[in-house]
Formats: structure tokens, C-alpha cells, sequence
């Protein structure tokens, strides 16, 4: 917690103000140099009067926040398309278990670690709207062979749209494809990417969905070790299940 | 395990004259409706492709454009600000770099921009969207005082009054006393501002 003293605060408001001496502002000015904290807060102080004696940027605020009506339309729009999808799920879901026992999942040490979840992305160009429109809609309707169809499909025409290729392998790994995973994750290699981590968590699901134990384990060693707790807890857990 | 990013902006143009992209600065400065709209029309599109292809949503592309725009804004409030690219590339580095913020902040991820050398920072955007984070943390805290503190620092920053009209409106007996009362206000302002511990994750 930050100290911050009421004789600093003083001297910083009289140096803004001009109320020094010169002697005392030749002093500050030196302490300036010698002190970053002294400058931090002198830099506070000057931000604090400019913030506050600034009314263009409250107005500015107003006016961009108005200009999202068009975000607005488009979020209920796929609220509602959502709300279809949800009903379309519910209904596609009876209808699948009564006709096929379930749709495909991830099976073995991996089903309790792998998470298909909700794909949500938007689409890049005109000509590929349809396929990845297609796509998304089979996979949150749990067909995920269709879905990777109909995201290798759209892959070809835009192979460096990241979260697809994401939600593909997805695809391939909950319907047991885990050399096609595998294989549409080979993209990533080299490249510069901030889904790194996801990556690498999938290339290991799909390692061990094929009982390449021992490659996969230097994956989750490298996730475990990001520090980060969410895939320290995840590699874990996929560890333990595969050892 | 390789973490680094691609980072491609437009070129940038280095000239002594105004760069002609100034005009959407001021524009944003001067709160003008329509320049503002062409901002939008012109480069909203691309920058929510930049993220919506690194695991964005659209409407995370707005906030991140708005917010972005915001720190622009913010930036040529200081005296000696130039733009010297292409509005874009401008725009495009802070969005980069706020939405790499958002990434870490929702994953917690360890991403670098260890290639980001396509890109010169002649603005140091590390330091514009720390001024636009500091300004936003101010005045919420400004908002938290109370009222009647919040009144002596309207009247004094924002209204400009001086001491003396500020006495003579609060009732104070003169304008010593009006100054001491809007030095404490500040002061206060400036110690929750400082004890937020997101303004000691800022620095």
C-alpha cells in the first residue's frame, strides 16, 4: 500500500501553484531529479488537475458510446440467434440421443479434461460467411464431425483465422479424430501466435487421445510451468489421468 | 515454447509538416460528430479483425476501439504531442497493445511481443494508455469524495474560480481558507488514488 504524506502533498501543490521561493524551487526541482517517487506524484498531481478541468473527454465518451447502436442491433441479433441455437440444441439433442445413443465425445483418460465449449466467432469474408456459419451451428449443436467439415472447408479459404482452427481441432478431438487435431494444429508450428497456450493444451489432448503419453508430457510440463493456475490446474489433472 | 506475436502496422511517414491523419485527432478533440463517424467507417472494420482472429468477439472489438480512441485522445492533450504515422497505425499499436492487456487479464497468459519490431513506438503507447487508465481511475475516485469536496474541485479546476470566489461561494471566511480546503480535497483524492492498488499495477 502506497504511502503518501501530507507535507509531500504540500510542497508539490505550492511548487504547481508558484508559491516556492527560489531557493525551494531550485531544492524541489533537484529532488525532482534524484527521486522517482517525487516525480510519479508530481506527474499524479498534474493529471489529477487535468483530468478534472477536462470536460471534452466525459463529452467524447458520450459520443462514441452513442455510436455503437450498430453493435447494439448486431448483439441482439445474436442474442437471438443464440436463443435459436439453444432450442435448436435442445430440441437436436432428444433427437440425437433417440435416434443415435449421444452425440460424439472426446473418450478415454482426456473426456474428463476436454471441454468443447461454445463457439462464438465471427466471420472474415463474404464468400466463407455461410461455411463458417454452417460450421459453428453444428458445433453447438454438439455435431462435431459436421462441424469439422465445415471448418476444414472454411480453412481453406481463410487458413490463418486462429480461433477456427481452434475450434476445429476442438472438433476433431471431440469426435476421436486426434491425428486430424493434430494435423490442424501443425499450422501453429513456428508461428507467432497469442493462443499459444490453448494450443499446446490441445496438441496434448490429442497426444494422449492416441496414447502418445510420453510426447504429450513435456507439453504439460511446459503449461504447468506458465505460472498461470487456471493450466497448472488443467495439465495437472490431465497428468494424473494419463499416469 | 515460443510466445511471440506478429505485428504488422503500416509504414510509417516521418515528415515535418502536420501528418495529414491530424485532422481525426482533432476531431476527437473537438468532440465533431461526423470525422468521428469516417473514424469508425474507416478502421473499425479492420482492427476487429485483428481481434476477432486473436479469440475476440465483435464486442470486444468496440470496446477495445473505443477505449483505444479514448487513449488517443488523451495522448494529444499533452503540449508536446505530433502525430507522425498514419492515424492507423497509431490506432492499431494501442488496440494491439490494449487488447493484449485484456488477453493477459482474462488467461492470466505470459504473452510477449518479443517480434514486434515492425512497429517503431515513436509514441510510447505504454505510456498514453497508462495516461487514459490514471485519468479513469481519477475520476472515479473523484466520484467516491464527497460532495462537498467534489464541489470545491469543480469550482476551482473545472469552473477555474478563484480562491477568493471559491470562499465567497462556500461560505468560507476568506480565500486562505478556500485554498487550504481545496489542497485537503486534493490531497485525499490524490491518497485514494495512490492507495488503488490497480494505480500501483499501472506503474
Amino acid at each position: 500500500m502506497a504511502t503518501y504524506d501530507n507535507e509531500k502533498h504540500d510542497k508539490i501543490e505550492r511548487y504547481l501553484a508558484g508559491d516556492l521561493d527560489a531557493g525551494q524551487r531550485k531544492s524541489f526541482e533537484e529532488n525532482l531529479h534524484k527521486d522517482k517517487s517525487l516525480r510519479r506524484d508530481l506527474q499524479l498531481h498534474k493529471a489529477v488537475d487535468a483530468t478534472l478541468a477536462d470536460e471534452k473527454e466525459t463529452a467524447l465518451e458520450k459520443t462514441l458510446q452513442g455510436m455503437r447502436p450498430a453493435a447494439k442491433v448486431r448483439r441482439i441479433s445474436r442474442l437471438r440467434s443464440i436463443a435459436a441455437a439453444l432450442a435448436f440444441l435442445i430440441a437436436g439433442y432428444f433427437m440425437y440421443n433417440l435416434i443415435f445413443g449421444g452425440p460424439a465425445e472426446a473418450d478415454g483418460p482426456i473426456a474428463a479434461w476436454f471441454e468443447a465449449g461454445n463457439m462464438d466467432v465471427t466471420e472474415l469474408s463474404a464468400e466463407s460467411d455461410l461455411l463458417l456459419s454452417e460450421g459453428q451451428d453444428a458445433y453447438n449443436a454438439g455435431k462435431f464431425s459436421e462441424a469439422l467439415n465445415k471448418l476444414e472447408a472454411y480453412l481453406q479459404q481463410e487458413p490463418t483465422h486462429e480461433s477456427v482452427r481452434i475450434f476445429a481441432s476442438r472438433a476433431a478431438i471431440a469426435d476421436q479424430q486426434y491425428e486430424k487435431a493434430l494435423s490442424l494444429l501443425t499450422w501453429f508450428e513456428g508461428k507467432s501466435s497469442l493462443n499459444i497456450q490453448e494450443v499446446t493444451w490441445l496438441n496434448a489432448l490429442a497426444l494422449s487421445g492416441l496414447d502418445r503419453n510420453e510426447e504429450a508430457r513435456p507439453l504439460l510440463d511446459a503449461l504447468k510451468s506458465t505460472g498461470d493456475d487456471e493450466w497448472k490446474y488443467k495439465a495437472d489433472g490431465l497428468y494424473n489421468a494419463i499416469y | 515454447m515460443r510466445q511471440k506475436t506478429i505485428f504488422v502496422t503500416e509504414a510509417f511517414t516521418m515528415t515535418k509538416d502536420p501528418h495529414p491523419d491530424i485532422r481525426y485527432v482533432h476531431a476527437l478533440a473537438s468532440n465533431d460528430h461526423t470525422l468521428i463517424k469516417e473514424i469508425y467507417d474507416q478502421y473499425f472494420p479492420r482492427i476487429s479483425a485483428m481481434i476477432r482472429k486473436n479469440s475476440g468477439t465483435e464486442s470486444d472489438a468496440y470496446d477495445i476501439f473505443q477505449e483505444a480512441l479514448m487513449v488517443i485522445y488523451t495522448k494529444s492533450q499533452q503540449a508536446d504531442f505530433q502525430l507522425t504515422s498514419a492515424f492507423y497505425s497509431f490506432l492499431y499499436g494501442i488496440s494491439y497493445r490494449l487488447w493484449l492487456k485484456e488477453l493477459r487479464k482474462k488467461h492470466r497468459d505470459e504473452v510477449t511481443l518479443e517480434d514486434d519490431q515492425e512497429f517503431r513506438d515513436e509514441y510510447d503507447l505504454e505510456d498514453a494508455i497508462f495516461l487514459r487508465e490514471q485519468r479513469k481511475l481519477i475520476r472515479e475516485k473523484f466520484e467516491q469524495l464527497k460532495d462537498r469536496c467534489q464541489r470545491i474541485l469543480n469550482l476551482t479546476l473545472k469552473e477555474q474560480k478563484s480562491h477568493q470566489e471559491v470562499a465567497e461561494i462556500m461560505g468560507f471566511a476568506n480565500a486562505n481558507v478556500a485554498k487550504k480546503e481545496k489542497s485537503k480535497c486534493k490531497s485525499r483524492l490524490v491518497k485514494m488514488v495512490k492507495e488503488d492498488i490497480r494505480y500501483q499495477e499501472l506503474l
